[in-house]
Parts: C-alpha cells; sequence; structure tokens
C-alpha cells in the first residue's frame, strides 16, 4: 500500500489524471442525482437564458438545462470510450499477436493492413464506413474502432515479436507448450502492461473522434445530450447564447485532458521505454 | 541416451536495403557433427556467435536446419512427426544462458517449475514435491517458491532455471552457460550438484560454455567450435596437453591456469582466423 502511496506522491500525471477520471467517473455514475433536471426536459418559458441561480449553465433553444445535459454527456463519453476502446483492442492485439507470433507472410500481410490504416486520416475513413453501416452513435464508435486499431496491432507485434526470442518462451517450446498456450500465457500477460498504457492515450482521441462526427451530424441524434451534438446545434445561437457551446465544450476538454494525463502517468509507471515513441 | 549429429549445417539469411534483403547466408553451423554417447559429459566451447546455442536449438527441433540429420536414439527429429517431435523432447531438459530471461516475468517461480512437469503428466501432489526437492538441490529456501522472477538476483534465477530442468529427470540436460552468472562458491554447488546426478540418474549432459575451468572439473569430451564449425575434438584430459587447432590452443592459453609459453601461438591463431574467413563460402 505505501507502494501506491509513493507511485502517487512522486508521479504527478498520475495523481491528477486519476483524480480527475474518478471525478468523471463519478458524475457519470451519479448523473441523476446530480443533475437538477432530466436531459429531454424542455420548458418553453425558459428559452436560450443565460446562467442563472435555476439553470447554472443556461438553457438551450427549447428550455433544456445545460448544466443537466452536460452531465448525461459524461455518460455518453464513458460509453464511447469503453466500446470503442473494446473493440480496438480486441481487433488490434489479436492481429498484432498473431503477426508477432507467426511472421511470414501473415505478418507482412497485416503490417500492410495496419500501416494502410494508419497512414488515412480517420475522420474521413470512419465517414466512408459510415454510409456503409448507418448513422447513429454505436455506428459511430464501430466505424472510428474499425479504422484506429493500427496503433495496437504495432506495439503488440513489436512486442510479441521480441518476446517470442526470449529463453522462456524457447524454454516452453522445448517442453511442448502448444502454440495458443505460448500466445496466452506467455506472451500475452507481458503485453498487458503496453496495452493499458494505450488504451488510457487511446480514449481521448476516440472521443475526439466520435465527437466529431457527432458534430458533422453523423454520430449521436437528438434529443441526445452528447457534446458533439450540442456544439453542432449551438452554432445557430453562437453570437446570442455562448454559453450553449462553452460548457459542452469545456467539458470535452476536461475529459480529454483528464486521460491523456492518465495516460501519461500511465506510461511513465508501467512502460517507461515508450516515451520514446 | 545417444544423439547423433552428422553433418549439419545451417545458415541464416541477412543483407539490408530493398535489394540485398536476404541474399546473404551466415552460416550460423558448418557442417558439423558430433556424437554424444550414452551418460557422457560433452562440453561444447567456443567464442560467442561460434553457433554453440544453435546447435542446442537444433538438437531440440526449435530451429530447422539446411542439411545433414540430428538423430535422437535413431530418430531424425527435423523430420519427426508434430507427436514423435514431442516425444523426443520430452526426453530433454533444457537450460538457456541469460538468467533475467529464462523465466516468464509474470509467473510465479512455482509455476514456472511446475509448468513442465505437469505438461508431461505427473500429478500436481508428485510435481509439489518434486519442487520442493529442487529447490533444495540447488540451495533455495523453499519461500523463493512464492516470488516472481524480478524479485530474484541473477544467480538465484540461474538456479531456479536449473531446478525446473532437475525436476524433469531427463535424460539430456542441455546446459547452456549453467553457471556464468553464478558466483564462485555457488558455481562448485551447482557443477558438483549436476556431477552427483548424473551419476545418480545416469544422464547426460551437453555443457555449453565459454569456461575452461567448467570443461575441466566436469566434461569427459570437448567439441571445440569455432565459427560455426567443429575445429577440434578430444578427451578432457588430452586437451590441455595435444590441442591441434590454433584456436583451441588459444582458448587453453587464455585461459589463466596455463603457462604462458604457448603465447606464440597466438600469432598462429590470428593467421588461422584470417584464413577461415577468407576460406568461408562465397556468398550466395
Amino acid at each position: 500500500m505505501s507502494d501506491l502511496a509513493y507511485i502517487f506522491k512522486k508521479n504527478r500525471y498520475l495523481r491528477v489524471g486519476t483524480i480527475m477520471v474518478m471525478i468523471l467517473l463519478f458524475i457519470a455514475l451519479f448523473a441523476d442525482f446530480l443533475a437538477p433536471f432530466a436531459f429531454d426536459e424542455a420548458n418553453r418559458e425558459a428559452r436560450l437564458e443565460g446562467p442563472s441561480a435555476d439553470h447554472w449553465f443556461g438553457t438551450d433553444e427549447f428550455g433544456r438545462d445545460v448544466l443537466s445535459r452536460v452531465i448525461f454527456g459524461s455518460r455518453i463519453a464513458l460509453r464511447v470510450a469503453v466500446l470503442g476502446v473494446s473493440i480496438q483492442v480486441l481487433i488490434g492485439v489479436t492481429l498484432g499477436l498473431i503477426s508477432g507470433y507467426f511472421a511470414g507472410v501473415t505478418d507482412q500481410v497485416v503490417s500492410f493492413l495496419a500501416d494502410l490504416t494508419w497512414s488515412l486520416p480517420p475522420i474521413i475513413m470512419s465517414m466512408a464506413v459510415i454510409t456503409i453501416i448507418g448513422k447513429g452513435l454505436d455506428n459511430t464508435i464501430i466505424a472510428i474502432s474499425i479504422v484506429s486499431w493500427a496503433q495496437y496491432t504495432r506495439v503488440v507485434r513489436a512486442k510479441t515479436s521480441s518476446l517470442k526470442n526470449m529463453a522462456f518462451v524457447e524454454t516452453a517450446l522445448a517442453y511442448n507448450e502448444g502454440h495458443p498456450s505460448i500466445l496466452f500465457r506467455y506472451i500475452l500477460p507481458n503485453t498487458i502492461p503496453s496495452i493499458i498504457v494505450l488504451v488510457s492515450l487511446s480514449i481521448p482521441n476516440t472521443i475526439m473522434s466520435t465527437t466529431a462526427l457527432s458534430f458533422l451530424g453523423l454520430g449521436a441524434q437528438p434529443p441526445s445530450p452528447d457534446w458533439g451534438l450540442a456544439l453542432s446545434s449551438s452554432i445557430l445561437y453562437l453570437m446570442n447564447a455562448p454559453w450553449l457551446a462553452i460548457f459542452p465544450g469545456m467539458a470535452l476538454v476536461y475529459t480529454v485532458f483528464a486521460f491523456n494525463l492518465l495516460g501519461e502517468g500511465l506510461r511513465d509507471l508501467l512502460d517507461p521505454r515508450l516515451r520514446a515513441r | 541416451m545417444v544423439i547423433n549429429i552428422d553433418k549439419v549445417t545451417k545458415s541464416y539469411r541477412v543483407g539490408s536495403g530493398f535489394f540485398l534483403h536476404g541474399k546473404k547466408k551466415i552460416f550460423a553451423l558448418d557442417d558439423v557433427s558430433f556424437t554424444l554417447r550414452e551418460e557422457e559429459i560433452l562440453g561444447i566451447v567456443g567464442e560467442s556467435g561460434s553457433g554453440k546455442t544453435t546447435i542446442a536449438r537444433c538438437i531440440l527441433a526449435l530451429t530447422k536446419i539446411d542439411e545433414g540429420r540430428i538423430e535422437i536414439q535413431g530418430r531424425d527429429i527435423q523430420s519427426a512427426s508434430r507427436k514423435e517431435k514431442k516425444d523426443l523432447r520430452s526426453r530433454f531438459a533444457i537450460v538457456f544462458q541469460d538468467p533475467p530471461s529464462n523465466l516468464n516475468p509474470r509467473h510465479r517461480v512455482k509455476n514456472s517449475i511446475l509448468r513442465p512437469l505437469l505438461l508431461r503428466g505427473v500429478s500436481p501432489q508428485e510435481a509439489k514435491e518434486r519442487a520442493l526437492e529442487a529447490m533444495e538441490k540447488v540451495k533455495l529456501d523453499a519461500r523463493y517458491l512464492q516470488s516472481f522472477p524480478h524479485e530474484l538476483s541473477g544467480g538465484q534465477q540461474q538456479r531456479i532455471a536449473i531446478a525446473r530442468a532437475l525436476v524433469l529427470r531427463p535424460d539430456v540436460m542441455i546446459l547452456d552457460e549453467p553457471t556464468s552468472a553464478l558466483d564462485i562458491s555457488v558455481q562448485a554447488q551447482i557443477l558438483n550438484l549436476l556431477l552427483d546426478l548424473q551419476k545418480e540418474m545416469k544422464m547426460s549432459y551437453i555443457i555449453i560454455t565459454h569456461d575452461l575451468n567448467v570443461i575441466r572439473y566436469v566434461c569427459d569430451r570437448v567439441v571445440v567450435m569455432y565459427m560455426g564449425r567443429v575445429v577440434e575434438m578430444a578427451d578432457r584430459n588430452t586437451i590441455d596437453q595435444h590441442a591441434k587447432h590454433p584456436y583451441t590452443k588459444l582458448l587453453l592459453a587464455s585461459s589463466p591456469v596455463l603457462d604462458p609459453k604457448d603465447r606464440e601461438d597466438k600469432r598462429a591463431v590470428r593467421w588461422e582466423r584470417r584464413r577461415m574467413s577468407t576460406s568461408k563460402r562465397p556468398v550466395t
């Protein structure tokens, strides 16, 4: 336990990042209690009102409370983070393990695919995917993940191909350990620190990309309290009601910043070698 | 168990750049032949890069050879079916060099030792007993079974790796630099232990080393390798007096036990080294 305290004391990124992410989790978890109104509760009497004692963050064009919508929006951001990153990890780590371990033609094909998706701009690519699978938040998450698994593949592949030549893997092979067992008992556990670091670093990217697609009208659809959607619909009233854009924007910046700090901190902690990239 | 290595050649493709990629060959093993006899301790000695470890990997079919045959009890392991390979491998134990990478950093020592036993169908109860026994033999406290490798010193890690090989009670044990990471005092303990076990369990050893003192102390016969070739094969007793190859002479001369009168031979070694590197197979 004192080890943990020491780590937090020394690693400022980790300390601040963890606290910020905890706050975010708390808000998302207890949104029902924290939000003064429901996110879709319209009030015709109070449209486009500025921040006040009743509505701390003001109200939007339908008289909905912006604070409540920002609070409920955190749930969407976390859903994006969890769902998106899970898909990326699933695709990326599987391909990385396979291509690093079996090498040869498999490796060349997978590496080519990874480099290909890596080189294309993710927003454009995911827009192309959305035209195939359709609009909506979950489809957007899927689209973003389909085009951004490559970083996991690269890191896991590199790790795997160096691990598979280590003496403990060779020994296991000499003792008749099967290939699946080598992969899951010996190699995968040793790549997990790198994967954790990548996860916390790719969460902000995923949230940003999904928000961008929502902003373009391809992701979350009204009346969802999604921050990207809120930014998009605030454009019309930007001059008269800037609070419509400022508060969801700040929430977005806070979230991305929190996960970035956490990622930096975890990287220093778990995999200092990654810092060189 | 008898291992017969007959004219084995193993090359690696190297070469960088787009056009030269994989065009050059480096011979890690070049026409290597020797035999491991029943209940024998065979030393393989040579400088780094001379193919000592590659031989170990070839014997266990962890890598494919280009030409030649490796016969274990008359069966060719390289061309054996998967099942037969497993069967043959299960008569070996191996300790690679480089203690920190010998053990899975994510497994407790206990798991590292027990896993090969369980793979060979030993009951968990017996496996545990054997592990405790082996820990005693390598002079490590049984509480280290619960440790992770990074909590141990290099010497302790190496002793764990040796313990893991011992519990298997193999017919042949391949030891790649088994003692280079250990203190002199522990080295002697381990070598004595290996000698005792060999007598007790009628095993054969292949000991790969660059330490002539280890060879002198434990080995019955020595194979001297240089740049992928076997340059000399001799009994322990005759190698000191009758070394023929200049590299062997240099090796003997560089060992501090010997009289420095052999010094002039170093010139011959340098000459020989040049000759061998130019007469190496042409780049294909």
